[in-house]
């Protein structure tokens, strides 16, 4: 009789250990899921944007250099049409100033 | 019930409460990776978002500064354009200056000019060197032709003291307290403020 409790009584402590060990496996795999989602999270806060900062840089450069062109190209054209009108507008000041400033 | 049966019963018993532990760790496991893996994509899309909205700001200010570089460079040709018909127009006056027309017309016009305005009938006259030595050996053939044109006797004086001018004159009471400046350096300051707009209209204006 007396053996047989004991028995028993083993199988417990054994149905013991395991439940134990088995919350501690549980445990283990809860707080690995943990580390990496933590470290998922760090490596995403220090995504790389480089990419998208060279796509832009280039086009800031191209689009500026358009601006400046399309002005440059404007400049001309008012040079060119005010050297025809040259003439008449240094006629107009030298007759002033032979006029003595007098209208 | 024997023990072998008890036996059995305990450890099936703890077989299944040690599979329910060990699912929902992984169930649990499983949840946390999965929001991680939600939370990953957001704080990537946050961030190329932000880098995107700050290029854009970049390339809104880069054309901006290349904008108004284009509008300063329209500035400046046009003013430049306008210097040149002043300076050009200085250079024909520099030719006209000792030339026949010069002292035949120009200087008594301004003399009889600077006359009506300083309301004197005696007058000192101050120029250039040269005009000075020209004028003195015809002051009174001078003198004669800026009575003519102003319509009575002017007594005309020439200053011992000869100014550093490009041409013209400048006419004085003989106590020199009141002045006319007809000097072409006077004039020439006088034509670029107020024929500025007259030259821009000109090289600029429409049609």
């Amino acid at each position: 009789m007396s053996s047989e409790i004991d028995i028993l009584l083993e199988i417990e402590r054994e149905a013991e250990r395991k439940i134990l060990d088995a919350r501690a496996e549980a445990e283990r795999i809860v707080a690995d899921a943990r580390r990496r989602a933590a470290e998922m999270i760090r490596e995403a806060e220090a995504t790389d944007v480089r990419h998208i900062e060279a796509e832009y840089s280039k086009r800031i450069e191209d689009e500026r250099e358009a601006v400046i062109k399309k002005y440059k190209s404007e400049a001309e054209a008012i040079r060119r049409a005010a050297m025809e009108k040259m003439d008449e507008a240094i006629e107009l000041v030298y007759k002033w100033l032979i006029k003595g400033g007098v209208e | 019930m024997g023990v072998e049966e008890l036996r059995k019963e305990i450890l099936e018993e703890a077989e299944r409460k040690v599979n329910e532990i060990l699912s929902e760790a992984k169930a649990e496991a499983e949840k946390i990776l999965r929001e991680a893996e939600e939370r990953v994509a957001e704080i990537r899309r946050a961030k190329e978002d932000e880098a995107r909205k700050r290029m854009e700001e970049k390339l809104r200010s880069e054309l901006s500064l290349a904008r108004i570089e284009g509008k300063k460079l329209i500035v400046n040709t046009r003013w430049e354009l306008v210097d040149e018909v002043f300076r050009r127009a200085w250079e024909r006056v520099v030719s006209y200056v000792g030339s026949d027309e010069y002292y035949n017309d120009f200087l008594p016009r301004m003399v009889a000019l600077g006359v009506s305005r300083i309301g004197f009938d005696e007058v000192k006259l101050h120029m250039n060197e040269a005009d000075v030595g020209r004028v003195r050996g015809v002051l009174r053939r001078f003198a004669k032709e800026v009575s003519r044109r102003v319509g009575r006797d002017v007594k005309i004086s020439i200053s011992n003291n000869p100014l550093r001018i490009t041409g013209g004159v400048v006419v004085s009471d003989p106590d020199e307290n009141v002045f006319f400046n007809a000097s072409f350096d006077a004039l020439f300051n006088r034509a670029r403020e107020e024929l500025a707009p007259d030259v821009f209209e000109v090289l600029f204006g429409g049609g």
